[in-house]
């Protein structure tokens, strides 16, 4: 509380090191930092919308290929992941709440769990990955197991749509890391910063994104 | 907020001492749509396996997806208490999603003869390098 006494406007209470010069109030620097991230997040819907554009388009001109091709993903891992990361949602949204009330130690444990179950999901992924590369389920292998040349379609946008996830679930977690440090420094005010706001509603997103993308390659082509 | 000044920093707290605090915060009603959300993916694979569906069993998946993603944009994403211009912002994206289909699709749905006869296919390629369109 070294802050410059400069009052704050609306009724002279203590104005906190966090409010930036540009901003009137706490509550107006919060509602920026959240629009910003959802036009952020709005873009990301696009970048990830390619692909699920693509991926309609070739689902609709071949769907035959497409289900066969689908039902050889491995959908145990696949479920598996679905629910560590909607665990991971769960306990980034308490995070959130936890900062929202100042409580330190609970956003630690909570962002740390988060962290702990990103790792877990990313372990999972890697040792599907292996076990694909395994079966040749790439579409450049000599070896491809499927009949169908629409197959190497699907599994082209099946190593790029869960990669992309991937590499967003690496963001997630580098950003967690971030904020677990710094919470642990004290280095911010959990309450006057967005920080942890931000970065719940960015992995918010990315739990979103594999909600879609779930059934797209793993739960497709399984009723026959 | 009496106690409040007599905490070492000063800040504005809540009016528990920082060590008689719980160790998680309210867990409703997170929790309650997390188990939600559970029983809706629990659904989803038993539909993707439900043989009477057929290949559109994954249209039921994706419609269960669109309720648990309303349910993790509105608790987890806070958009239940947020400003409606977050919702706009959000809702930009999902429009120009729906543009980039809906134009995509327009132009493969509307070409001439049986849907992918004007388009080179995967077997086609394999058979004749020099077929296209």
């Amino acid at each position: 509380m070294t802050d410059a006494a400069s009052p704050s406007a609306a009724g002279g209470a203590v104005q906190s090191p966090a409010l930036a010069s540009h901003f009137h109030d706490l509550r107006q620097q919060h509602a920026a930092a959240d629009l910003g991230l959802w036009i952020f997040l709005a873009t990301e819907v696009l970048f990830f919308g390619g692909l699920f554009a693509a991926y309609l388009v070739y689902a609709v001109l071949y769907p035959d290929g497409f289900l066969e091709a689908a039902a050889e993903t491995e959908i145990v891992i696949g479920t598996i992941n679905t629910a560590l990361l909607l665990s991971s949602g769960l306990t980034a949204a308490l995070a959130v709440k936890a900062a929202g009330a100042d409580m330190r130690r609970s956003v630690m444990v909570l962002v740390a769990v988060t962290i702990g179950l990103g790792v877990v999901f990313l372990g999972a992924k890697g040792y599907e990955y292996w076990l694909d590369l395994e079966h040749h389920l790439y579409p450049t292998s000599p070896a491809f197991p499927l009949a169908a040349p629409p197959a190497k379609l699907f599994w082209s946008l099946y190593w790029t749509m869960a990669g992309l996830h991937a590499i967003h679930i690496l963001v997630g977690l580098g950003t967690w890391g971030v904020i677990l440090f710094q919470t642990w420094r004290r280095s911010f005010s959990l309450t006057d910063n967005s920080r942890v706001r931000i970065a719940g509603l960015y992995w918010g997103f990315v739990d979103l994104m594999w909600l879609f993308i779930w059934p797209l390659l793993y739960l497709m082509g399984r009723a026959t | 907020m009496s106690r409040a000044t007599q905490s070492e920093s000063g800040r504005n707290k809540p009016s528990h001492d920082v060590d008689r605090r719980p160790i998680l915060p309210p867990l409703m009603p997170e929790l309650g749509v997390f188990l939600a959300l559970f029983a809706l993916a629990a659904l989803s694979v038993l539909v993707a396996f439900w043989s009477a569906l057929g290949g559109l069993a994954i249209l039921a998946c994706l419609a269960i997806a669109f309720v648990m993603a309303a349910l993790v944009m509105t608790f987890f994403m806070h958009l239940r208490s947020a400003m409606s211009v977050m919702m706009l912002a959000g809702l930009a994206g999902v429009v120009w999603l729906a543009i980039l289909f809906g134009l995509t699709m327009a132009d493969y749905l509307t070409r001439p003869g049986d849907l992918g006869a004007s388009i080179q296919t995967p077997i086609e390629a394999e058979t004749d390098p020099e077929a296209a369109n």
